[in-house]
């Protein structure tokens, strides 16, 4: 009963806190331009808050019993979801509603993929075709170039009518849905019991997609590729070599990047000293590294308990912050406290989602599990890090709260995929205490040596 | 299954550790630097303050030294203080809004200015208003008559600048920087919107033998009573040290060369502690270091080491060769050994606001305890030896115990270029515990430009009960 408590206590919590976010961005007035909007009540956040207020009860108590899905996962991931959305609307109406969308799509997805893994025991006999798909997917936008990189494949294009360049509206990142068809492929490759060759077909598809997203340009989503493939390496095979190798590996190439691109050197001299002043093109004085400038400036003005939600003036000047620099964003809104408490819990859902893995009692789903919540982890942790300036920045986006379909879609389908190795592991135990019954001992026994024998 | 259990429990781990970090760094570099990132002038916040009104500054007298008044259009717009030389006195000081001065009131302490630090009551009931948001009043620990004192008595045509603070609570009094200009017609000199008192970098001259002097009493036992002489003239290995004025000081004391201003005795003392025993005392001091005081940015002074030679380092004991450092931090210098050796951290803001006189004053604290009581009261006793008999005695008041050392900073190995003229001092009384710098660029001898101004301007700063 005690933990029944605590949950219930957390999801009450965490509606609170919806609640109050959403009568504030509906009080607040939906954010357009001019200031007599004060009063003006917004139904459609209104609208927008009833309906995350409903997910966040339908994660926390139906779905745990509908597909077994981890009450804990839920909660915190709709807190996320929640803040996402509500931190997007304070940004632009237009964006917080295509969050909400993405988040509702993303849900139906979730439970989709959570269902699907119970059904999969292996994959096999699809190896080739899926690895052939990724690669097609992370070709695919090599042609064309979407703000410097080659990592989009544009949908939608429009002519701006002063300079007369066309610009990309609307653009798929493949590298997102890649994340997953790498971490299902991987877990199954090494799910072996022993050092086989299906290791080598492992480690060749992980140097494939690295190499292809280098290829791409895409330098942020490079690094979270080889830290998530390192790690699921290491947990299967244990071997300290291995990851030693990989991380010296790692710091090798990233050295030898430094030395032969501009660009990552660029990177990597506005990391160092974001506020020099540089001339620009126009012969004015500008910041170095003005986009970390700005951002550094935004968390600055934020402070210890942050400017309020919905004040706008402070980030408005930070580059893209609806995408990778949200987290300065919900710092100068929020505060560094409520910053720190974001970021608790990110590591909730990975102290979680590591304990899912341990829990499990299929190989390739503990392989599975480690995969998607090393992914989520060096994704949060790379963003974050390079928004606050503790290393250069590399645009990956902030797992939940970014704005953008790829990335939310293929992080609710990561979610699926722990909710689904979750509720296996829930179903074996049942099954496992149904044939033994009640007598603890006994239980514990056996539970110990079917570990014992399946591991 | 076991194994990857195990690895599973590992990775957990490197997650704790690698979010530790970050959380970490991120906590500390919030509470350091936040404000310091907040006040760069090229932060579009400080620029363009639309829908905002900014706060007004007043001196700790409450003149106002700055604040938003409607005009006809019905648009804010700063005006500064009515007295034109007041308006220049404090115009580094208060700086601007358009960057051009680094570092002012204006831009650093926006923060305040624009409301991104009014508490959060004040917050939501600007939600809920249709009034444009008013940022915070700030009251600062200046004295504006005094800096006006200062600036109008700066010889006329030099450049420079003058510190006065209050030693025991690190308040800043006053900090004037020649040439200054006036933010009302934006009548401006070339290089008037440097603040020469943080900014600027200057050699200390003999200014640094308080340092030296200090980390003799440390590293040499007994050096006390031991006596030195000084021949006039002291050949190190290429470099030969000459005394100002020709002078040749005979047997000396430590104290004695302190009072002279010795040079020789000084290079002597430096060749036989060698730079690291100087270079942990200047770096006590805040030389090398890099100094982050909360209200002020203030260039960081430098003690170099690198490729050292038996020349610069006995240059280096009386403040030549590369030694390089700003006007506050020698004001620091004097201010830490007149209490006690306890070095308060300098201060500018006296209390924050969104009433006019309202809100707490901002407390005192400690920056660092530089010196041991004993090793403080020896350098004050010698700097007040120095007023009473040696070469700072320009700088005396009748009726009260002033301390000082006078510079005469070289700025060229050409004799006819007139020196940098330096004085460093404090008065020695409870009821007005004060300590000033005074540079004069090219203003000749410390002793006959820079004393007589600080002892004017401390007379000034008694009368006005600072």
């Amino acid at each position: 009963m005690a933990r029944w408590d605590l949950r219930q206590r957390l999801v009450m919590l965490v509606m609170l806190f919806t609640f109050a976010l959403g009568m504030l961005a509906m009080l607040h007035g939906a954010p357009v331009s001019g200031a007599s909007t004060m009063y003006t009540a917004d139904f459609t956040a209104l609208l927008i808050t009833i309906g995350l207020l409903a997910m966040i009860f339908i994660g926390a108590y139906l779905f745990p019993k509908w597909i077994g899905a981890d009450p804990l996962l839920m909660t915190m991931m709709n807190f996320l979801c929640s803040l996402g959305v509500l931190v997007q609307y304070s940004i632009s109406r237009g964006s917080g509603l295509y969050h909400a969308l993405w988040y509702a799509i993303g849900s139906i997805l979730m439970v989709v993929v959570s269902l699907a893994v119970r059904r999969v025991k292996t994959l096999r006999r699809w190896w080739p075709h899926l690895a052939i798909l990724a690669a097609m997917l992370l070709i695919a936008p090599l042609f064309n170039t979407v703000n410097g990189a080659h990592a989009h494949i544009p949908i939608q294009r429009v002519t701006d009518a002063v300079t007369g360049r066309s610009i990309i509206t609307l653009s798929i990142q493949p590298s997102e849905g890649v994340k997953i068809l790498l971490i299902i492929l991987l877990a199954d490759m090494l799910s072996g019991h022993s050092w086989r060759p299906d290791s080598v077909w492992a480690m060749g598809f992980a140097v494939m997609c690295v190499g292809l997203l280098i290829a791409e340009d895409d330098l942020g989503t490079c690094v979270l590729y080889a830290m998530t493939a390192l790690l699921m390496f290491f947990a299967a095979t244990g071997s300290f070599t291995l990851l030693f190798t990989g991380v010296a590996g790692g710091a090798g190439s990233a050295w030898l990047v430094y030395q032969n691109t501009g660009k990552f050197r660029t990177r990597v001299e506005q990391w160092l000293n974001p506020f020099m002043r540089v001339m620009d093109d126009k012969g004015g004085v500008g910041l170095k590294g003005y986009q970390i400038a700005e951002s550094l400036m935004a968390l600055a003005a934020g402070g210890v308990h942050g400017l309020g939600y919905g004040i706008r003036d402070t980030f408005r000047w930070v580059p893209e912050y609806s995408n990778d620099f949200v987290f300065s964003v919900v710092c100068s809104q929020f505060g560094a406290v409520f910053a720190l408490a974001v970021l608790a819990v990110y590591v909730v859902i990975l102290f979680r989602g590591m304990r899912i893995a341990q829990r499990a009692r299929r190989r390739f789903h503990a392989l599975l599990a480690i995969g998607v919540t090393a992914l989520i982890g060096f994704q949060t942790f790379v963003i974050v890090g390079g928004v606050v300036n503790m290393f250069p920045l590399t645009g990956v986006t902030m797992p939940f709260i970014s704005q953008g379909g790829s990335s939310m879609l293929s992080c609710m389908m990561l979610m699926g995929i722990l909710n689904g190795v979750y509720a296996c592991a829930d179903q074996d135990e049942q099954d496992a205490r149904a044939i033994l019954g009640q007598y603890s001992a006994v239980r514990s026994t056996f539970i110990w040596t079917t570990r014992e024998v399946g591991g | 299954m076991k194994r990857i259990r195990r690895t599973a429990g590992l990775i957990t781990g490197i997650f704790a550790v690698m979010f530790l970090c970050l959380g970490g760094f991120f906590t500390y570099n919030v509470t350091v630097y936040s404000d310091r990132w907040f006040a760069d002038p090229a932060n579009p916040n400080i620029i363009h303050t639309d829908g905002v009104i900014p706060g007004s500054v007043y001196d700790k007298n409450g003149m106002s030294l700055a604040k938003s008044v409607e005009n006809a259009q019905g648009d804010y717009e700063r005006v500064y203080a009515e007295n034109p030389s007041v308006r220049r006195a404090v115009s580094q000081l208060l700086g601007d809004t358009e960057g051009q001065v680094a570092n002012g009131v204006e831009s650093f302490m926006a923060a305040y200015l624009l409301g991104y630090r009014a508490g959060w009551t004040a917050r939501l009931g600007q939600l809920f208003s249709d009034e444009p948001r008013r940022g915070d009043n700030i009251r600062l620990t200046v004295d504006a008559m005094l800096c006006k004192y200062a600036a109008e008595h700066f010889p006329a045509g030099k450049s420079g600048a003058v510190v006065v603070l209050n030693y025991k609570t690190g308040e800043i009094r006053a900090m004037v920087s020649l040439p200054n200009f006036d933010p009302a017609t934006d009548d401006h000199a070339p290089g008037s919107y440097f603040n020469r008192a943080t900014n600027v970098l200057y050699p200390p001259g003999s200014l640094f033998k308080l340092i030296t002097y200090a980390a003799a009493l440390k590293e040499l036992p007994g050096v006390e009573s031991r006596t030195f002489n000084c021949g006039g003239r002291f050949t190190v290995d290429q470099l030969s040290i000459v005394e100002a004025n020709g002078a040749t000081h005979g047997a000396v004391t430590l104290r004695q060369a302190l009072e002279q201003s010795c040079n020789i005795t000084f290079a002597q003392l430096a060749l036989e502690m060698g730079y690291p025993a100087i270079e942990r005392q200047a770096r006590a001091f805040g030389f090398n270091d890099t100094v982050l005081f909360r209200d002020l940015v203030v260039k960081d002074s430098k003690y170099p080491t690198t490729s050292p030679t038996r020349d610069d380092l006995a240059q280096s004991a009386y403040g030549q060769g590369r030694v390089e450092t700003t006007p506050l931090e020698m004001a620091l210098v004097a201010a830490t050994i007149a209490n006690g050796g306890t070095m308060m951290e300098p201060k500018l803001l006296d209390r924050a606001s969104s009433t006019a006189s309202g809100g707490l004053p901002v407390g005192s604290s400690v920056y660092r305890k530089v010196l041991d009581d004993s090793r403080a009261s020896i350098l004050k006793e010698a700097m007040v030896a120095a007023v009473q008999v040696g070469t700072a005695s320009q700088a005396s008041i009748e009726g009260y115990r002033i301390g000082g050392k006078t510079g005469s900073a070289e700025v060229s190995s050409d004799k006819t270029v007139p020196t940098h003229a330096w004085f460093t001092g404090f008065i020695d009384d409870p009821e007005h515990p004060l300590a000033i710098c005074v540079l004069i660029e090219g203003g000749g001898s410390g002793a006959i430009a820079a004393a007589p101004l600080a002892q004017d301007i401390l007379r000034e700063a008694i009368r006005l009960k600072d």
